[in-house]
């Protein structure tokens, strides 16, 4: 039971990690249709940013980073990103995968790969629950900022102009277009936010064990949870991304620790064959 | 049309060449203008290019993946050629898009505040404006778009054209798949409106005799040429030639038949 | 597939000159191929056996996602199947090279089907998720086999020796992987010029509603990726005997994108351009280390590594949005232009 249960604390708070890198996907995919490889990269270096700045605690060295790593995410649209619309799924993955390479190694050639920590974002270490299980901090803030970032986003989604834009250029650019959406602007936005929410699970995850740059491949469990929550659902990004940590912490602590990564996958196959609009997608949304 | 009067046209469009990315040479050489607050009409057959004119007044040719290949848009004097779609809404020119471009997994009032986003903060109007104009979308504002009648659509697009209160209204098959009473209840709306704040419309139909009754005058396309324009009173006397690019018998008939 | 397209050789009239002129490039070719060894150094004798054997896999990919549409991201975990089916069947029942490898080809069918499967009902960004997902499935029983069979360091392949003969030398085996390749690439050749070549583009252009595809559709589908896979697989089993061993920790997400990165670069769905981009993309690291070298490492060539990964970054970025058709573009206009001025 309290395996059992120290399992589910630490995977949610895991899966939010996952949960707020798929979050961008999510926003990246929806309004563009590309499917973004390069979230992982934005993460490790918003780990590797935030880390750096360590000195200045995690609040300050983590805002930095998301500030500078949505940057990173609106500078790659107005550049390499923009000239893709409307040219398919091959062309995508590809520059964004491209783009993963490009900030990888820059941010080795820049801060090097040796492994950096970032303190703890709240003074106590761990927090006990029921059943003398406990949870650790830092996993208990992810929670809660991932939990944030969904709803600040959905509230921005329906009440925002850019939102709003964004949310009618996925479904019928044109349209959108025709009632004066400028597409290189919305769209900028959206890389800016999938770059901050990476950064955000990069600076977590510094301060939970380390972060280098190499630990992009970390992030590809958000795919995962991004086809579990249902490609076109913000809170299905969230949910998707608990569900995913979960599993995986539960593989690790019941059939061993080399079975994290494959169960995910196990979990990302099973939903593609079974219900590929996720658990909270619309069934039409599957683009070509 | 003499050549003096170009200078006061707010729409003018001059020797337009477009052509998309599929081969399709849509427009040949057409030229069109349209006075601040006048009514004019465009009517042609399937595929005369009504709706290519149209695109290209409005910056979504490059959206549609069509090039202006040569020739010269221009608003109030300004060459607005090669402006997107935003820059040209914001130069006061909107579209009642073919098809009502009605957002249909979005709620009315969405679709509504969709059109307000692109207005800066300051020169708003409120969302209510359109509700007091059909007060059926008040009623409905809450439910997806999809889920309105075909006239309610309808209302739906005229109202988040008129929103960003326009200079020029460009409107596309309007009258597609509308009942006559449900269309001249609609087009009188919008002629109101568009008297008093002085806004010119472009009404692009298939519907020559609605249409012309209507403007104040009309261009007649025919496989992306303008091949006849006048008055509404001259396109309806003019003899069978320009009835049969309509493909219409006989126009001075066809307006008793109605 | 009942489309009445006229076969290649009756649509025009040019082939029977244009046949001379591609036996005369072939023959050349392979005359280019077996000379170099005996020309260059050993250590461009290991770069061209590096570049040989990348052509060898990342043409029936190229097959696969250029010709056929399906974009995949499974060909490492094909590499790995290859080589531990190779493995096993060296090492417990002391086969030879050929059967091994046709062992390996057979696994590698079997599990090209399976991961085929999902191609039935998704498509896009779906299809290319359940090829990621299957990579790390097969990579992980790859691993579990591992450990079971070979121990924890993986796989040790002992020098290749075909017939009793010691073929483990540096040029000896490069002739191998060139003969090797040389056979994948007649195989696409052929299927390219038969009618299975049209039945495999017609699932790319039909592939709009994979789920409502017909069953002469999937079949094809299906048949692509076993073949596909099969040859991956085969070409597995030399790698690891030319690296000299094999463990699961070589076979990455990131090796299987850099054999998408050539068929990106040199040009999809061409044979041709998969020679040129295997070519490409083998040498950007060689050429990197050098100029590190010649430049005394100093700024940014003191990382070569960093660089490196900057550099194919770029590369990929570049090819996509400046030049799409690939390498073999710029050899198609060079030809077109040779005949219209000649
Ligand atoms: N998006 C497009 N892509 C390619 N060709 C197009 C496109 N839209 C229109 N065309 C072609 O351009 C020509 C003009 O079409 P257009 O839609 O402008 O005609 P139209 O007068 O509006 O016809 P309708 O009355 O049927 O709406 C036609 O030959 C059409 O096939
Ligand atoms: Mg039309």
């Amino acid at each position: 039971m309290t395996d059992f249960l120290n399992a589910v604390w630490s995977g949610s708070g895991f899966g939010s990690l996952y949960g707020l890198v798929a979050l961008g996907l999510v926003v990246i995919f929806k309004s563009t249709g590309i499917l973004n490889f390069s979230g992982g990269a934005l993460m490790a270096v918003g780990g590797v940013v935030a880390a750096g700045l360590g000195a200045q605690g995690f609040w300050v060295a983590a805002g930095i980073a998301v500030v500078a790593v949505a940057g990173v995410g609106a500078v790659a649209n107005l550049t390499v990103m923009r000239p893709l619309l409307g040219r398919g799924l091959f062309p995508g993955v590809m520059v964004t995968i491209g783009l993963a390479s490009v900030i990888e190694g820059t941010s080795g050639l820049l801060f090097g790969r040796q492994p950096r920590f970032l303190p703890d974002p709240i003074g106590v270490p761990t927090f006990d629950l029921p059943f003398g299980t406990s949870m650790s901090s830092t996993l208990a803030v992810a929670l809660g900022l991932s939990a944030a970032a969904t709803v600040l986003l959905a509230i921005a989604f329906n009440r925002t102009s850019v939102g709003l834009q964004l949310r009618a250029a996925a479904v019928r650019p044109e349209v959108a277009s025709m009632f004066g959406a400028n597409p290189g602007r919305i769209f900028t936005y959206a890389w800016a936010v999938a770059g901050g929410l990476a950064a955000l699970a990069g600076a977590l995850l510094a301060s939970l064990t380390v972060a280098d740059i190499s630990i992009a491949t970390f992030a590809l469990r958000a795919f995962a949870a991004m086809i579990v929550g249902g490609v076109d659902s913000l809170g299905g990004a969230f949910l998707g991304g608990i569900l995913v940590g979960v599993t995986e912490m539960l593989a690790g602590t019941y059939l061993g620790d080399d079975f994290r990564l494959p169960s995910t996958m196990v979990v990302l196959m099973v939903f593609l064959m079974v219900r590929p609009q996720g658990l909270f997608g619309t069934p039409e949304v599957v683009r070509p | 049309m003499a050549g003096d009067v170009v200078e006061q046209q707010f729409l003018s469009v001059r020797d337009l060449d477009v052509a998309y990315a599929s081969g399709a040479h849509a427009l040949r050489g057409v030229s069109i203008e349209v006075g601040a607050g006048e009514r004019v009409g465009i009517v042609g057959a399937n595929g005369a290019g009504k709706t290519t004119v149209a695109r290209a007044v409005t910056g979504l040719s490059a959206v549609f993946r069509a090039t202006v290949r040569q020739g010269r848009i221009s608003l109030a004097g300004k060459d607005t050629t090669r402006w997107p779609a935003w820059r040209v809404l914001a130069a006061g020119v909107v579209t009642i898009p073919e098809g009502r471009g009605v957002i249909s997994n979005m709620t009315v009032e969405d679709n509504l505040r969709l059109v307000l986003a692109a207005i800066p903060r300051r020169r708003r109007p409120a969302v209510t404006e359109a509700y007091t104009m059909y007060p059926v979308l008040g009623e409905r504002r809450r439910a997806m778009a999809g889920l309105l009648s075909g006239g309610e659509q309808q209302m739906l697009a005229v109202a988040r054209a008129l929103l960003v209160r326009p200079r020029l209204i460009v409107a596309d098959e309007l009258s597609l798949g509308l009942a006559p009473r449900i269309v001249t209840e609609i087009l009188d709306g919008l002629a109101a409106r568009a008297a008093n704040e002085g806004t010119a419309v472009l009404l692009i139909e298939q519907a020559v005799v609605m249409s012309l009754r209507f403007v104040d005058r009309a261009y007649v396309l025919d496989q992306g040429t303008v091949v006849a324009q006048g008055t509404s009173d001259e396109l309806r006397q003019a003899g069978d030639t320009t009835a049969r690019y309509l493909g219409v018998a006989d126009l001075s008939r066809a307006e008793e038949l109605l | 597939m009942t489309q009445s397209i006229a076969p290649p050789h009756l649509a025009d009239p040019a082939q029977p000159r244009a046949g001379v002129r591609r036996t005369g490039l072939a023959v050349l070719a392979v005359a280019i191929v077996v000379a170099l060894p005996l020309v260059v150094s050993p250590y461009w004798t290991t770069v061209a056996t590096n570049a040989v054997l990348a052509f060898a896999i990342a043409a029936p990919l190229n097959l696969l996602t250029g010709n056929a549409g399906q974009f995949s991201l499974g060909n490492a975990a094909f590499l790995v199947v290859g080589a531990y089916t190779g493995a096993f069947v060296t090492f417990t029942f002391d086969m030879e090279l050929p059967i091994a490898m046709l062992v390996a080809a057979a696994a590698g069918a079997l599990v090209g089907f399976i991961v085929g499967l999902p191609s039935l009902r998704l498509r896009g960004a779906y299809l290319l998720m359940s090829t990621l997902a299957a990579h790390y499935i097969l990579v992980f029983a790859a691993l579990k086999f591992q450990t079971s069979q070979f121990g924890a360091a993986g796989a040790i392949f002992p020098p290749l020796r075909v017939a009793g003969v010691d073929l483990s030398g540096d040029r000896s085996m490069y002739f191998v992987i060139a003969a090797f390749a040389a056979l994948i690439g007649l195989i696409i050749t052929n299927i390219m010029r038969s009618g299975h070549g049209r039945a495999i583009e017609a699932v790319k252009a039909r592939d709009v509603a994979a789920a409502a595809c017909g069953i002469s559709v999937a079949r094809t589908k299906l048949w692509v990726w076993s073949l596909s896979s099969a040859m991956i697989a085969a070409a597995g089993v030399l790698q690891a005997y030319y690296l000299g061993s094999a463990s699961v920790e070589f076979y990455t997400l990131n090796l299987a994108i850099t054999y998408v990165a050539m068929i990106l670069v040199g040009g999809l769905g061409s044979l041709g351009g998969s020679l040129l981009g295997a070519c490409f993309v083998t040498l950007v690291p060689v050429v990197v280390n050098h100029l590190s070298e010649a430049y005394g490492g100093g700024g940014v060539l003191a990382h070569p590594h960093e660089l490196q990964t900057v550099i194919y970054g770029l590369i990929i970025i570049a090819f996509v949005l400046l030049k799409p058709d690939g390498l073999i573009g710029f050899v198609r206009s060079a030809a077109r232009r040779l005949r219209n001025g000649g």
